[in-house]
């Protein structure tokens, strides 16, 4: 690992600041131009298992395929949703519905993969997480990704400096900020820094990694978990569910500084009895997500907040013989909002859901366009080692959505 | 133990006998001895140009062997050994010790455990205890001595209920929700292969294809797990008469059709040569002799190859699992050579633990030169490696004095004791990098700062006596004098002084390596 690579700044992107400041000028890249700001953040609701496109956000009603899901008008002219989906269907009109999604991998663990890094899974090199990329690539001071939830990658070649804060449950990390804590640095700064003459180790990590957790234990993050200070009626609307609580927790991540924040709602890995497994989670993820967008809407957030919604693949049209869709990654769906994103649908599958017959897009494409919303130049390199790797594999930015 | 388990037994000892055999036969210094993997290496680190680096102190190898061979810190005695100097011939005392050792046994089920069915981190309570049943099992039958091969073929060819046998345990979780659920995790850690993605698609850049992949979930196709009446957590798995895996290859405009087992790669091996009867009676026991036959190119090198990860901080062959993309180099032929003599010695792990501790590639020391890497790649340097989270969890309360239960202590608080200390280490990268939500554990436990005021009454001493104390115990080693420098007066500043040098120590690069 390179020093640049190590520390949060690419090599590119450090000559780039350093020119901008040079000419008292900050050169931004063209797609930041268009709206894109650094201090966009962005909340990324990971539909772990896969949820079924077909019982969301591109029903075939009246089709074999279609099964027993029924379709409702949305706010967005000429299109519809699942009908388990009533309160985003009212909220269409806020989101950029994309329908056209494929990919190669249909296994959970290289699909997560992909979701999250944008990167197949490569055994020679570990990919960094998406929020990883923006903190590393944005210079991010302190502690700017959070993971409610588990994810499947986290800062790869760019260093553990830019994994997460994993928090797999409903409780704030860690405890009461102890005391003395400089002196303790001291110390294991002494001991790090003989172990890395004697072993050639990184002597910074550890020493960093405890001073960020000191941060976070004496800053505003850990008071994101204390929903006791949201009114009755905001709750109530998010939802008393694992992902209602997980959503009001990310905005109020996202208030305190968080620049990323993943939200996993686990169990959408349905091959079988899927229609009456999936009613419950649709009738969460409606009322969670929705409350989101009103949310951050209300409190003057919408355009520097990304949302962002996926599985890492969508589900069979075929219906199984046990009432359940399996794992399909030729043709699904995500949804995008806020940030200034352009609302409406991009791409279409055939009227049987098998195959996409407009627009195709790859989530490499979602990521590039993450990216220039959110400051960082999609065309732009970053460093493996002393290796040059591009930041995106082959995406293009959705252009319909970025306006 | 059923009938089948019995007939594998039997036929795995004709094997040993007939290996040991053929074995009196070949001319000295045939497959494996230490002496020969340390050649191999040489032979292929003067074809890079690279110079191995000698052997590691004394204190690092008896730190580096206990921790391997017991998963704890070496014994005071062995510490004071180490203290005085110890000629390198003894090193091969101290590993016989090692493995004779009941604490080996353990330690190596737990590992071989942590390969075969490795924590889940979304595991519920119920599979939480199936696994410690099999967790056990495997350390009652390592104990017994039996091999590799015949585990294996009791956990993936075996009929019962899981209290009788807990072997069977590992189907309950990975075969019972489908055939294809089964293949995965079975040519991952049993075969070395990764053949996950090939279940909807060829693989992308290598050659298994989808029907090699539900060919092998096919051999699980008539696989039944049921739970028994009125006796909670216990599971019959037994083999149904009839009954096929069915998958939709080629697509989604595929058929979906019915699938043949067929061995991974078409290969049909002396040991599965009959296998089209055995089939037809039991398919996983047809795949069961196949995995373990001394033919199968795969087996004996995918557990070789983790055994080596394990103690050199990186496989012979990387990564563990893509055993079939591997090419033909130096490395890759050395793996085939240990997982001869491991195949020769009965599949036998006391065998490979021995050997490999015995090599002197396992006694190199750590580089704190910028070639570093490059020459632990090679082989002819140490790699730091992150230890796993429950030796971490030993070592912290060897360090504070608590490793055994005091006297009186109940065994509920004890076993509270020890998961508290484990969640202290839950969450910690690949490369033994802190992240955040650990560090945050770390830093703030107040369980841990209790824990470490408390170890006061285990260091006497003055305090460069005490320095001392603690940099061996937890690093086989005297302090270096800028840690002198640095520690010495916190030590003497009193009680909270002791506790930050202890909170350093064990929060440590140093201390969570296995150097």
């Amino acid at each position: 690992m390179s020093p640049s690579s190590a520390h949060g700044v690419s090599r590119r992107a450090f000559l780039r600041r350093a020119a901008a400041l040079a000419a008292g000028v900050y050169a931004f890249p063209r797609w930041a131009l268009a709206g894109a700001d650094e201090r966009t953040a962005l909340i990324l609701v990971w539909l772990q298992g896969g949820a079924s496109q077909l019982e969301t956000f591109d029903p075939k009603p009246g089709t074999p395929q279609g099964g027993p899901t029924r379709a409702i008008e949305t706010a967005l002219p000429g299109v519809r949703f699942a009908a388990g989906l009533p309160k985003l269907a009212e909220r269409a009109n806020r989101l950029c519905v994309l329908r056209s999604l494929s990919g190669r991998e249909g296994d959970h663990r290289r699909a997560s993969y992909v979701l999250h890094t944008g990167w197949s899974i490569n055994p020679a090199l570990d990919y960094p997480h998406l929020g990883a990329l923006l903190d590393a690539e944005r210079a991010a001071e302190g502690l700017g990704f959070v993971s409610l939830g588990s994810v499947p990658a986290r800062g790869g070649f760019r260093g553990a400096a830019y994994a997460p804060l994993e928090v797999p449950n409903d409780r704030p990390p860690g405890g009461r900020a102890p005391d003395g804590f400089a002196a303790r640095r001291e110390l294991l700064k002494t001991l790090e820094s003989e172990f890395s003459r004697r072993a050639h180790a990184d002597a910074e990590q550890r020493v960093q990694a405890f001073t960020q957790a000191q941060r976070v234990l004496e800053g505003p993050i850990r008071g994101a978990w204390d929903l006791e200070q949201e009114p009755q009626a905001t709750r109530d609307a998010y939802g008393a569910s694992l992902l209602g609580r997980r959503l009001l927790v990310a905005r109020r991540l996202v208030e305190a500084g968080a620049r990323c924040v993943v939200v996993e709602s686990p169990d959408w890995d349905h091959h079988e009895d899927l229609f009456r497994r999936h009613a419950s989670r649709a009738q969460e993820l409606d009322a969670g997500l929705s409350a989101l967008l009103d949310d951050l809407r209300a409190r003057k957030r919408w355009e520097r907040t990304v949302v962002a919604c996926f599985g890492e693949f969508g589900r069979t049209p075929t219906i199984n013989p046990r009432q359940g869709r399996d794992h399909y990654p030729q043709a699904f769906s995500g949804l995008l909002a806020g940030g200034g994103l352009r609302p409406g649908v991009v791409g279409a599958t055939g009227p049987d859901g098998a195959r996409v017959v407009e627009r195709p897009l790859r989530l490499a494409d979602v990521h590039a366009t993450l990216l220039a919303r959110l400051g960082v130049d999609p065309a732009g390199q970053q460093l493996a080692g002393d290796r040059p790797l591009d930041l995106v594999d082959a995406g293009e930015p959705i252009s319909e959505v970025l306006g | 133990m059923s009938r089948r388990a019995v007939a594998w037994r039997l036929a795995a000892a004709l094997g040993v006998v007939l290996a040991t055999h053929a074995a009196a036969d070949e001319p000295p210094g045939s497959p494996c001895t230490p002496e020969e993997i340390d050649r191999a290496l040489a032979t292929e680190q003067a074809r890079l140009g690279i110079e191995a680096s000698g052997s590691a102190a004394p204190g690092a190898f008896a730190r580096r062997l206990a921790l391997d061979a017991w998963g704890t810190l070496p014994d005071p005695a062995r510490l004071a050994q180490a203290q005085q100097g110890v000629a390198a011939h003894e090193r091969a005392a101290w590993v016989a010790a090692a493995v004779a050792d009941p604490r080996f046994v353990t330690h190596a089920a737990e590992r071989l455990g942590q390969a075969w069915w490795p924590v889940g981190p979304g595991d519920d309570a119920n599979v939480r205890l199936l696994r410690e049943d099999f967790v056990g099992w495997l350390e009652r039958e390592l104990r017994a001595g039996v091999g590799l091969d015949v585990l294996a073929a009791e956990v993936l060819g075996g009929e019962g209920t899981t209290d009788r046998d807990p072997a069977l345990s590992f189907l309950v979780k990975f075969g019972a929700s489908g055939a294809a659920d089964a293949a995965g995790p079975v040519t991952r850690r049993f075969l070395g292969l990764s053949w996950d993605c090939a279940r909807c698609h060829d693989h992308p850049f290598g050659d298994a294809t989808q029907a090699d992949f539900h060919g092998v979930a096919a051999f699980f196709g008539r696989l039944r797990v049921r739970p028994t009446p009125n006796r909670p957590l216990v599971f019959r798995v037994s083999e149904a008469p009839l009954g096929d895996h069915r998958a939709t290859l080629g697509g989604a405009d595929g058929a979906h059709t019915l699938v043949v087992p067929a061995f991974p790669g078409g290969k049909r091996l002396t040991g599965g040569a009959a296998p089209q009867r055995a089939i037809e009676t039991s398919r996983r026991a047809a795949f069961a002799r196949w995995l373990t036959d001394r033919e199968n190119p795969y087996f004996a090198a995918a557990q070789v190859n983790r055994v080596w990860g394990e103690l050199f901080g990186r496989p012979l062959v990387a990564p563990v699992d893509e055993l079939d993309l591997a090419p033909d180099d130096a490395h890759r032929r050395l793996l085939a050579q240990v997982a001869e003599g491991f195949a020769r010695s009965g599949y036998s792990l006391p065998w490979l633990y021995r050997t490999l501790f015995s090599t002197e590639a396992y006694a190199r020391p750590l580089l704190g030169t910028p070639d570093a890497d490059e020459r632990a790649r090679a082989f002819a340097a140490a790699s730091p490696r992150p230890l796993p989270r429950a030796t971490r969890a030993r070592m912290l309360l060897r360090v504070v004095g608590r490793e055994a239960p005091a006297p009186g202590e109940f065994p509920r608080l004890r076993a509270a004791l020890v998961e508290r200390v484990r969640a202290l280490f839950a969450e910690e990268d690949a490369s033994g990098a802190l992240l955040p939500s650990q560090a945050l554990v770390q830093l703030s436990d107040p369980g841990l700062l209790a824990l470490l005021r408390g170890a006061r009454s285990h260091y006497p001493g003055e305090p460069a006596e005490l320095l001392s104390r603690i940099t061996w115990t937890a690093f086989g080693r005297d302090p270096s004098p800028a840690e002198r420098r640095a520690l010495l007066p916190a030590l003497r500043s009193g009680e909270r002084g002791f506790a930050d040098v202890l909170w350093a120590v064990v929060s440590s690069s140093e201390f969570g390596s296995n150097h």
